[in-house]
């Protein structure tokens, strides 16, 4: 793997969805992808993974981390999608726990892409807690 | 782990200092070996634990006491780097293939959050790579599923600094109270600076033998090493750096203090004080669970109901935990094995646990590694 996608790009502010890797064998999904289920060791597929899920832990990073090209205080959290994959990302705005939340590409500082998540109305599938 | 004894044990205090991380691996070592009874012309190998120095640390430190020619090995495994020496140089002593083995951890590290934590670079542009936030979502998580509020979280670190005033090796000395911890700088909600350890520099060294050679050797208070558990990660285990984790996780902690315990023949309530991974506040209280101290769900009560405190049915962290000493990641965990050995000694002074007979060290590090052992008087 040479490079490694992440997400689907997009402009910042618009909804997209997680590359993940899914097992066939044990079900469980792995972010970032892998080549084979690090688990079970079986063959995965790829899959991308777009919630909405749930918002399990909202915290954040309010002193500047080496290495961080976002400038502290920003919002991180974990979204805890239906299947039992939980994610750790930065958060487009303040969210609290429980939050219905959709992946959303982000402009975490100027130039900067990532994925982060953000409140959604859409309904889906519940997430497992 | 039948009949591997702790000979000696020594340490250079946690902390700040000019010296260089050969002069207080020196300290630890020469301490290890004087308290044994033995020189470095004894040892028939030495593991050094380490993380951040450079190549070859731990022949530099060795090359500070003598030039035996014997093998000096390098071991890093992050926070739990110097449980993963200990693990080899037990296993070397109980197999027979070294009759005395010098273990030693020593660090060196920087002020402030932990670089290369094996975080990926895109987690590290985008503000992800940063420890205290993985250990902040272990908290929530804990604050989420359980009735621990943030008050039991500063009431962790206010219990350990309590501890610490009576251990001169510690960093931090001065009791705190709750309102302190909780109104101290903000890093990642819910912890605060005071709920986390500080990275920092200092060292500790055991030497092990067979009781076969300790008995030999008439070795005067020698410790059992009763059992050593170490695991790196399972399918569903999460630490620093992965950045993503199943639902239903399992712990790293749990296993390896299952095959600490087993490895002994004992089970945890015949263990009296127990020296956990207490990275940050919320960590304490996880390994409370984790190393089957109570059920999950139990930990708030257990550390309301002062059985983990100095005094209690079970003291954890007596020597003021890695929130009172700060952590030299290499050496944290030979760090709590030198507690240990003085504890069921009987040589802890003001800070010591009535009637210590065994007791328990835990460590866990970055890139999922977890040890555990156990040591018996």
């Amino acid at each position: 793997m040479t490079h490694q996608t992440l997400y689907d790009d997009a402009a910042p502010g618009t909804a997209t969805v997680l590359h993940v890797s899914t097992c066939d064998a044990c079900g469980r999904s792995e972010f970032p992808r892998r080549r084979d289920c690090p688990a079970c060791g079986s063959a995965v597929r790829d899959d991308r993974l777009s919630g909405p899920g749930r918002l399990r832990a909202s915290t954040a990073v309010l002193a500047q981390p080496p290495g961080s090209r976002v400038e502290a205080p920003y919002l991180a959290g974990v979204a805890e999608f239906p299947g039992g994959l939980c994610v750790i990302g930065l958060l487009a705005h303040e969210l609290p726990v429980g939050a219905r939340v959709e992946v959303v590409v982000h402009e975490p500082y100027p130039g900067g892409r990532t994925f982060a998540f953000r409140e959604t109305d859409l309904l889906g599938p519940p997430a497992t807690c | 782990m039948k009949d591997v004894v702790i000979a000696g044990a020594g340490i250079h205090p946690f902390g700040r200092f000019d010296s260089d991380y050969r002069d207080m691996g020196e300290v630890a070592a020469r301490g290890a070996l004087a308290d044994a009874g033995v020189g470095l012309s004894d040892v028939d190998i030495v593991l050094v634990a380490n993380v951040g120095a450079e190549m070859a640390k731990g022949h530099n430190v060795v090359e500070r006491i003598g030039r035996t020619g014997v093998p000096v090995i390098n071991v890093e495994a992050a926070c739990a780097s110097s449980g993963s020496a200990l693990f080899m140089a037990a296993q070397m002593v109980a197999s027979g293939a070294a009759e005395v083995a010098l273990c030693i951890g020593v660090e060196k590290a920087p002020r402030g959050f932990i670089a290369a934590s094996g975080f990926e670079p895109w987690q590290i542009e985008n503000g992800l790579g940063v420890n205290p936030l993985y250990f902040a979502i272990q908290a929530q998580e804990l604050i989420a599923a359980t009735d621990t509020t943030v008050e039991d979280l500063a009431d962790v670190s206010v219990k350990n600094h309590r501890h610490a005033v009576h251990n001169p090796n510690a960093m931090y000395r001065q009791e705190v109270t709750r309102e302190q911890v909780l109104a101290s700088k903000a890093i990642c909600p819910p912890l605060t600076l005071l709920m986390l350890c500080a990275p920092n520099e200092g060292a500790a060294a055991v030497v092990l033998m067979s009781r076969r050679e300790a008995e030999r050797r008439a070795v005067a208070d020698a410790v059992a090493l009763r059992g050593i558990g170490l695991v790196s990660r399972g399918p569903d285990d999460w630490f620093v750096p992965a950045a993503s984790y199943q639902a239903d996780r399992t712990s790293l902690s749990a296993r390896a203090a299952a095959l600490a315990l087993d490895d002994a023949g004992i089970g945890i309530d015949d263990i009296d004080l127990v020296e956990c991974q207490d990275t940050d506040a919320g960590s304490e209280l996880v390994a409370y669970a984790d190393l089957g101290l109570c059920k999950p769900g139990d930990e708030a009560s257990l550390l309301r109901s002062g059985a983990t405190a100095l005094g209690g049915r079970i003291p954890v962290n007596p020597s003021g935990g890695l929130l009172s000493k700060g952590e030299p990641l290499g050496a944290s965990g030979l760090g709590q094995v030198h507690e240990l050995v003085t504890q069921v000694r009987g040589r802890a002074g003001a800070r010591q646990v009535e009637g210590a007979r065994t007791g328990l060290g835990h460590v866990m590090g970055a890139g999922h590694n977890s040890c555990v052992v156990v040591v018996q008087r």
